[in-house]
């Protein structure tokens, strides 16, 4: 018997979400909170920073991952900083550059910490080990230094 | 390999067999260049023809899988393009499940169409599918095999506190070189609390293995160097730990914390004889920065 939420995103369309899988995201946990089950039973949660097929790719991932429990903060220097990462979590990041920094952002936006880490420990695996120059390359930054 | 006898112009069940023929293929492709499909034809026809030579080199299972597989396609997509030409072409007499395969293949953008196989399939089909030439990655080497080079995607979309937590996956070397990238890179990527974890990170694997080498290091250094709270006493630790295992430390054998406990910017030593890498190592201080973009310049 799980209540069900509904999301919107920012291209309007609304998902139907299990509370459970929702609270994943420390965004909707702590609104729901504060402002109780009943009257966010019938509203919408509008979500203006992420789009619907982002929040698909999200919403997978959650309910993959909803009964793991979260990684411990990263201050402390505990062991995962190590770059492994479940072989799910690898087939299910296999996307374009473009696709994963949006859900980056989707997982910082909503709060979700163990999708950040493995977003995370992915783009720093592209990172590692490479000449700053490759690094520009992979990322198109633009150097900002001036030819001395 | 097995050879099916013809492929006659009524029937498209070879579409499934992995079986193909050669004399077949070509008479597609000649049919086909009339009605102006060719080019694509003709390069499925050379990768065709390359993974048959690769067949006959290798020996190996794997390779032969492959090879049927991408042949199966190859022919597959020779037969629908030939549907097409003939619309007359009795596609309805196909039981259902067929017909959903030429389906897909002759409408590659319908997403509808089982996208999880779709999907499956990717990494082969990234190859073959996109009729106007290959989107083909660059050379740029990303970890995940799958993953295209998007032009568009930019690490300076993502906001800095992300790339600061992307940092903290990283160890003392790549973040220097991510610091190398570009000014603002630079700018962000001094911040305290990221080099504190960093700290806290080298200098307990340091110590673990001190530890393993001599069995040591005591209990509380090892499991909380979070929790030493006097500077002196990190710094003690540290000059014995650099005694003794100079030789091990290449990169860490120069660390220490500046002056007060609460800045955790760290700096090296002049340990380094090589200069370009002294001034790489020191980029993260301001005053080298430009020593380092002198140093990067002139290996181009």
């Amino acid at each position: 018997m799980s209540k069900i939420i509904k999301l919107q995103t920012s291209d309007g369309e609304i998902f139907d979400v299990d509370v459970e899988v929702a609270t994943c995201s420390g965004l909707i946990k702590t609104m729901l909170e504060v402002l109780g089950m009943d009257e966010s039973d019938k509203e919408i949660v509008s979500l203006p920073n992420v789009s619907s097929a982002i929040l698909k790719k999200v919403l997978e991932w959650t309910k993959y991952h909803k009964d793991n429990a979260p990684p411990p903060e990263l201050d402390e220097p505990t062991d995962i900083s190590s770059l492994e990462i479940c072989s799910w979590d690898y087939n299910f990041l296999k996307v374009d550059q473009g696709t994963l920094f949006e859900i980056i952002l989707a997982a910082n936006y909503l709060d979700i910490k163990g999708l950040l880490v493995v977003t995370c420990k992915t783009v720093a695996n592209m990172i590692k080990g490479k000449s700053p120059e490759n690094i520009r390359k992979t990322f198109n930054i633009k150097s900002g230094f001036t030819p001395a | 390999m097995q050879t099916k006898e013809e492929v006659p112009t009524s029937t498209n069940k070879e579409v499934t067999s992995e079986a193909e023929n050669d004399a077949t293929l070509q008479k597609d492709i000649r049919i086909n260049a009339r009605s102006g499909v060719s080019q694509n034809l003709a390069g499925f026809f050379t990768q065709y023809t390359e993974l048959k030579d690769q067949l006959k080199l290798s020996q190996s299972i794997e390779d032969l899988g492959l090879a049927l597989r991408t042949t199966g396609k190859v022919l597959a997509e020779c037969i629908s393009a030939r549907l097409l030409d003939k619309p007359d072409a009795n596609i309805s007499k196909l039981d259902p499940s067929k017909k959903r395969h030429f389906a897909k293949i002759c409408d590659p953008g319908n997403k509808a169409l089982n996208p999880k196989k779709r999907r499956k399939t990717r990494d082969l089909s990234y190859e073959y599918s996109s009729p106007l030439g290959p989107a083909k990655a660059e050379s740029v080497s990303t970890l995940l095999p799958g993953m295209p080079y998007t032009p568009g995607a930019n690490a300076k979309n993502l906001p800095p506190e992300v790339i600061l937590y992307i940092a903290k996956f990283l160890d003392v070397k790549s973040v220097y070189k991510l610091t190398l990238t570009s000014r603002y890179m630079n700018n962000i990527l001094d911040d305290d609390s990221l080099w504190k974890c960093i700290f806290y990170r080298e200098i307990k694997s340091v110590l673990k293995r001190c530890e393993t080498a001599t069995g040591r290091i005591p209990y509380r250094m090892y499991h909380y160097p979070y929790m030493i709270d006097s500077t002196r006493e990190l710094m003690f630790k540290w000059r014995y730990v650099k005694e003794r295992f100079s030789s091990q430390l290449h990169l860490l054998n120069c660390f220490y914390v500046d002056g007060k406990h609460s800045n955790w910017k760290v700096y090296y030593d002049s340990l380094y004889d090589d200069y370009e890498e002294y001034a790489r190592v020191l980029a993260v201080d301001r005053r080298w920065s430009t020593l380092a973009t002198l140093a990067e310049y002139r290996q181009h």
